[in-house]
């Protein structure tokens, strides 16, 4: 299953959107993955992504389902950043 | 004589970044109506503004800290400073968090029309945007006085300027870190580590986030909270004192 962010909007910052686009992919997109399904995380399109909406959203996305998540490769410089920064936050 | 009296006051102020009246009558060795006076001339010919009243009222230059900038961005900054309403523009100001996002996303449109820095643009917007929503993210009934945040960007002189008028980064980061007394500790910590006002959540990563923005890219950030300011300027960090009091918060980017 491919999730693309783009389709939440173009520039992604705040933590209430973050909040509210987990509820939804949890309703309506998630819900239809099979128990051996990987998800593809899709950057492409987007223009802004911070660690307050990551956090909201790929946080538990990567806590749920672990080893079943990937990020596809971004050259968005502020998708790098965040993934850096939250992943430095996974690890303290 | 009189002239030269009113500069002498305005200098006061200007090398002291702000101050009580207490000083200057004490500086100038005049009776305190005189002082008074020329205070209220310097105000009326604004030259000066003050903010607090009674014993606790502090003189400002008006041209302290925002030198070069434009009307707008300096009227954020005396808006944040004193509270004024007179300040306030509605085409600057936004009171909620979706009328922040509508700026946000037309400021990418501007930014891309205007600007040819590529990928700055979008790192621009994700540092405004951690601050930005951060201010409505800490203050959601705490707001002083007028809830929302003023957000100018000048293209101009180049400068961004986010302010609020909320608890401040102390009184937001005491609930995490009781420890934090002062302003210039609650301001280091703000943007050097992992804390959040808003513990138990796990979450405080913003701030860190703009500061590496910011420093990557060689611009400049001041930040100020209470009588406090960071200041990232050529890569350097730095915490200072302010004598000028900013009561919530103001960030200023100059990109």
């Amino acid at each position: 299953m491919r999730i693309e962010l783009k389709k939440f909007g173009n520039i992604l910052t705040s933590r209430p959107a973050g909040k509210d686009a987990w509820s939804s992919a949890q309703a309506y997109i998630l819900s239809d993955l099979n128990s051996v399904e990987n998800i593809e995380v899709d950057f492409s399109g987007l223009a802004v992504l911070s660690p307050s909406w990551a956090d909201e959203f790929l946080t538990p996305l990567k806590s749920k389902y672990t080893d079943r998540v990937k990020f596809l490769p971004s050259d968005n410089p502020t998708v790098k950043a965040t993934l850096e920064i939250i992943e430095k936050q996974r690890q303290e | 004589m009189k002239t030269d009296t009113s500069e002498r006051i305005a200098k006061y102020i200007s090398d002291h970044h702000g101050t009580s009246a207490g000083p200057i009558i004490t500086f100038l060795g005049h009776h305190p109506t005189g002082v008074f006076r020329h205070l209220h001339c310097l105000i009326v010919k604004q030259v000066i503004y003050k903010s607090g009243s009674g014993p606790k009222t502090i003189y400002f230059l008006k041209s302290n800290n925002m030198e070069g900038s434009s009307s707008n961005i300096k009227n954020a900054w005396q808006w944040a400073v004193t509270g004024e309403k007179v300040f306030l523009s509605t085409d600057y100001f936004c009171p909620t968090r979706d009328v922040f996002q509508a700026r946000l996303d037309r400021l990418l449109k501007d930014f891309e029309k205007r600007l040819t820095i590529g990928n700055l643009t979008y790192l621009l917007l994700a540092a405004i945007g951690e601050i930005g929503n951060n201010s409505f993210d800490h203050n959601m009934g705490g707001w002083r006085d007028v809830p929302g945040l003023y957000f100018v960007t000048d293209f101009q002189t180049k400068e961004i300027i986010l302010a609020d008028r909320g608890r401040g980064i102390l009184e937001t980061l005491r609930r995490a870190r009781p420890e934090i007394r002062d302003d210039q500790k609650a301001i280091d910590v703000a943007l050097t580590e992992m804390v959040s006002g808003r513990f138990p959540e796990q979450r405080g990563n913003g701030l860190k986030y703009v500061k590496k923005i910011i420093e990557d890219n060689n611009l400049n950030l001041k930040f100020f909270s209470g009588q406090a300011m960071a200041e990232i300027k050529q890569k350097k960090f730095e915490v200072l004192s302010s004598k000028i009091s900013v009561p919530g918060t103001v960030a200023i980017i100059n990109f």
